[in-house]
């Protein structure tokens, strides 16, 4: 192991990917992604199409009752429903923004986007005692998305690209360990799909340090899971492996919210974000850990078949 | 007197055991001079030699037993791509073998290979950089070094896929020589190689050339070449000989002119075929040799062999 060969390799990741084109087309994917969201960001976020709920349980006492004749005013979409569990399954769909239980100290309930924070300061003016709770929303699943898009695609060319062109022999010449270069590369992937990863933080107005530090472990899986892609096939194959993988995780995470098998979340690391608890943090970290040491298994076996 | 004669004689003991005492240390001594005569010639040994090759042994292409010892600043050539190229992926690690390779340091190796490519989206600067550093070579102005030497100092900022064919294989070689290595094995020689050979030479880097062009072979110091998988070498110099082809009028005087004056010559019905190093040298002084005997020539004809002839027959050697 030498740290330095480990940082050379980073830079050089970094700068061959910046010049062959990828790193721009990894970042304008997000922002093709967020292009029909972008005409949300000009309108006012509270106007006649912002749609609320209301949730009016037993427990409420009637001056409770005279706020919600307020909140009406500020939309015409307002649901009134019976359970906040109701109230969450809107939300998650994105048919509502955000939703209020009335009480004693009412509270609001947000997606923790740029349209929810607006929507729920909004109702915050109206409700003087109220708090606000954010929590992961449609948003942050295309902000995920687009999270593990670019570390898949950014790991699943990195060593075929090299065994194509006829630097990966070079490599093995110079006595690059596997641990080197999967290690290398992988930090070099990490630190690329920061960029975009970034930006579509800033567009969509997602803050919150756990968020972003589940966004880092979530990438790291995927770009762990792309890493054992290009180690073991060529490069167009792993290419087809990446975005059928990408697929795959996008259709079990979109389709079937709060649905899914356990077990099939083993195997697709963006199913985790349904969930972005502290308590799915170990299992991501697991999950690289695994997926990389298999890719330098695999990495090992194929220096092999490597002829000069 | 007896106390005195038995002091004498003390004293002669004594100075009869310092006397072995200083021949055993005299012994001492010189063994340990000799034993380091011994290392120091073996140390010499080992730092002349670059590489070093022990009974190896391939399957495919098969190779029976191979041994050779690469000096520092020297050319060996194998003739035969084939196994040239077999060999080098051994010691480079690529192919499995059986047998003993060591080098002085073994990441200390440079290698060009027509399938090595570089960084294609690197500048030549970068990617020669990037691969000194592989090797912890630290001088800050190798690689300039390395791109003078190379006489591709004006195209260090250019991208590695820019570059024309013969510029990018300079590169790679730069590459090979970057992180100054022992032995540099080379596939192939290309005409730039031949460029710089003579400075690779005087930095004592040992070289290994594996092709199957024969005039490339001209170039090197010994040759190894093969048959039936089993390798035998030898030194150009004693391969290479020109032929004379006479036609003396009278034979019997010629041969006998030429076996006083020592020349090697095979007589046939119609001429006689004299071996000489080195024809330009030879003639005057075989013709001079001839007129002052009275003996006159019919014709004299100059026949060179080239390597390509003399490795056949060797070849054909049983």
């Amino acid at each position: 192991m030498n740290l330095t060969k480990i940082w050379r390799m980073i830079g050089k990741e970094v700068k061959e990917t910046r010049r062959s084109g990828l790193l721009s087309l990894i970042i304008l994917f997000p922002l093709l992604l967020l292009l029909p969201s972008l005409p949300l960001l000009s309108q006012s976020p509270l106007n006649s199409h912002t749609s609320i709920a209301v949730v009016a349980n037993d427990t409420g006492d009637a001056s409770s009752y005279g706020n919600v004749h307020s909140i009406s005013k500020l939309s015409s979409n307002v649901y009134f429903v019976a359970t906040e569990e109701e109230a969450f399954k809107m939300l998650k769909g994105g048919k509502i923004s955000a939703f209020i239980v009335v009480g004693k100290k009412p509270q609001i309930f947000a997606e923790n986007s740029f349209y929810g924070i607006k929507t729920a300061s909004a109702i915050q003016s109206v409700l003087s005692d109220s708090k606000i709770s954010y929590f992961p929303s449609l948003s942050f699943l295309f902000l995920a998305l687009i999270a593990q898009a670019s570390s898949l695609f950014l790991a699943s060319t990195t060593i075929s690209r090299e065994r194509e062109t006829g630097t990966l022999r070079l490599l093995i010449l110079y006595r690059f360990s596997a641990f080197e270069v999967i290690t290398g590369k992988f930090l070099a992937v990490l630190l690329m799909s920061l960029v975009p990863v970034f930006l579509g933080m800033i567009v969509l107005s997602l803050y919150s340090t756990k968020l972003i530090l589940f966004l880092l472990l979530l990438m790291a899986a995927s770009a762990s899971a792309g890493m054992v892609f290009s180690t073991a096939f060529s490069k167009e194959n792993a290419v087809i492996l990446a975005t059928l993988f990408l697929f795959a995780n996008a259709i079990a995470t979109f389709y079937s919210l709060h649905s899914l098998p356990e077990r099939v979340s083993y195997l697709l690391p963006l199913t985790q974000v349904l969930d972005p608890s502290l308590e799915r943090m170990p299992f991501l970290i697991l999950y690289s850990l695994i997926a990389l040491s298999l890719s330098m298994i695999v990495f090992g076996i194929k220096k092999r078949g490597e002829v000069l | 007197m007896v106390r005195g004669s038995e002091g004498a004689e003390e004293a002669g003991e004594a100075r009869g055991a310092r006397e072995v005492r200083e021949a055993e240390e005299a012994e001492r001594t010189e063994k340990t001079e000799r034993t380091e005569k011994a290392k120091e010639i073996e140390e010499v040994k080992k730092t002349e030699t670059a590489l070093n090759v022990d009974s190896l042994s391939l399957k495919e292409p098969s190779i029976k037993t191979v041994s050779f010892a690469l000096k520092k600043g020297e050319i060996l050539g194998i003739y035969g791509l084939r196994e040239g190229r077999a060999i080098i992926a051994a010691i480079t690690g690529f192919l499995d073998y059986e047998g003993n390779i060591t080098c002085e340091s073994f990441g200390y190796l440079g290698c060009f290979s027509r399938n090595i490519s570089l960084y294609p989206n690197l500048t030549v600067r970068e990617n020669l950089e990037f691969f000194a550093s592989a090797k912890d070579i630290k001088e800050a102005d190798r690689v300039e070094g390395v791109l003078g030497f190379l006489g591709v100092e004006d195209y260090g900022d250019v991208l590695y896929k820019d570059l024309e064919e013969s510029f990018k294989r300079r590169i790679i070689l730069g590459v090979a020589i970057v992180h100054k290595p022992a032995a540099l094995l080379v596939e192939e020689p290309f005409p730039e190689f031949w460029e710089v050979v003579e400075k690779l030479k005087a930095s004592k880097i040992g070289i290994l050339i594996a092709t199957n062009d024969t005039k490339q072979l001209e170039k090197c110091d010994r040759i190894l070449a093969f048959k039936n998988g089993s390798a035998f070498e030898f030194k150009l110099a004693k391969m290479r000989r020109d032929c004379i082809l006479l036609k003396p009028i009278k034979m019997e005087k010629a041969i006998e002119a030429l076996d006083e004056f020592g020349f090697k010559y095979t007589a046939f019905e119609t001429g006689i075929r004299v071996w000489v190093d080195n024809y330009a040298y030879a003639i005057p002084e075989l013709v001079e040799m001839l007129l002052r005997r009275g003996i006159k020539l019919e014709s004299l004809e100059v026949e060179k062999t080239g390597i390509e002839e003399a490795l056949e027959e060797a070849l054909e050697i049983p």
